[in-house]
């Protein structure tokens, strides 16, 4: 499992370089989303397997596709779609594909393995968080309730269709 | 192999904050800043957990939680005002809204 923290850790990093330095915008969500499932698999070597669930599913399957949705309406393609150049495709689809690629071996690797996990930095458990927010932080709820509320309402009456 | 200290999550997450923080000032596509914002949160939620991690502390983990809520608040808000200045001023620049009005 200690190698799985570093390779995970560096592919993050990597694929956050990538993003941060790619042309077009859906290429660097693309590159983004794959930092947040080596960050996944960062937080699950070290034990917090609750937000590296998290992580999958609120952050990179709602947040970034939000983005990814909004990136597809304000940009959209051109309408004379070029013709399919396999010298393009593969320029632009081997850096994804090896980063892909790393985290699904590493992620065999933590299922096939029979070792228990080596570096578990995390001693709380799931229930120990949500007795925690239950329990104290039911404050911290209550707010971000409220929180998610307005923005709802604000990004609906931002979002509507206005005649001008 | 690097000894595991309590240290390499926080050079993780100094290093993901660092390349946010790079991408927001280089670039002018208010996509672009976006998205090195949400970067530069999700660094800083890292780090919540690590030292949480190694102070055996739940502050942290909620902390974590609180971050998440308010980035996908932040992100809703946010493209809907993304797609009205796409509207109002034809392009995602963000040099065209230097002026200000009045």
């Amino acid at each position: 499992m200690g190698t799985v923290f570093y390779i995970s850790a560096g592919l993050a990093t990597l694929s956050v370089a990538l993003a941060m330095s790619s042309n077009q915008a859906v290429h660097a969500l693309l590159y983004i989303l794959a930092a947040l499932l080596a960050l996944s698999l960062n937080l699950f070597a070290l034990g917090n397997e609750l937000f590296a669930v998290l992580l999958v599913i609120v952050y990179a399957g709602a947040i970034m596709v939000l983005f990814i949705f909004v990136v597809m309406l304000l940009n959209p393609p051109p309408s004379k779609v070029a013709p399919f150049s396999l010298r393009i495709f593969v320029r632009q689809f081997l850096g994804p594909l090896i980063i892909s690629s790393v985290i699904f071996s590493q992620f065999l690797m933590v299922l096939i393995s029979r070792e228990p996990t080596q570096i578990v930095s995390n001693q709380l458990s799931s229930q120990d968080i949500a007795s925690a927010l239950f329990n104290d932080g039911w404050y911290f709820v209550e707010m971000l309730s409220m929180l998610l509320t307005a923005a709802f309402v604000g990004a609906f009456h931002l979002g509507k269709r206005r005649k001008i | 192999m690097i000894a595991m200290s309590a240290q390499m999550p926080l050079y993780l997450a100094s290093a993901i904050f660092v390349l946010g923080v790079f991408g927001f000032l280089v670039r002018r596509n208010l996509i672009f800043l976006f998205l090195s914002v949400e970067i530069m949160m999700l660094a800083a939620g890292y780090a919540f957990l690590a030292i949480s991690n190694e102070n055996s502390d739940v502050d942290g983990q909620l902390m974590f939680f609180m971050i998440l809520a308010v980035a996908a608040a932040e992100v809703c808000v946010g493209l809907a005002l993304i797609i009205r200045f796409d509207e109002r001023n034809k392009s995602l620049n963000a040099d065209v809204a230097s002026h200000l009005k009045g």
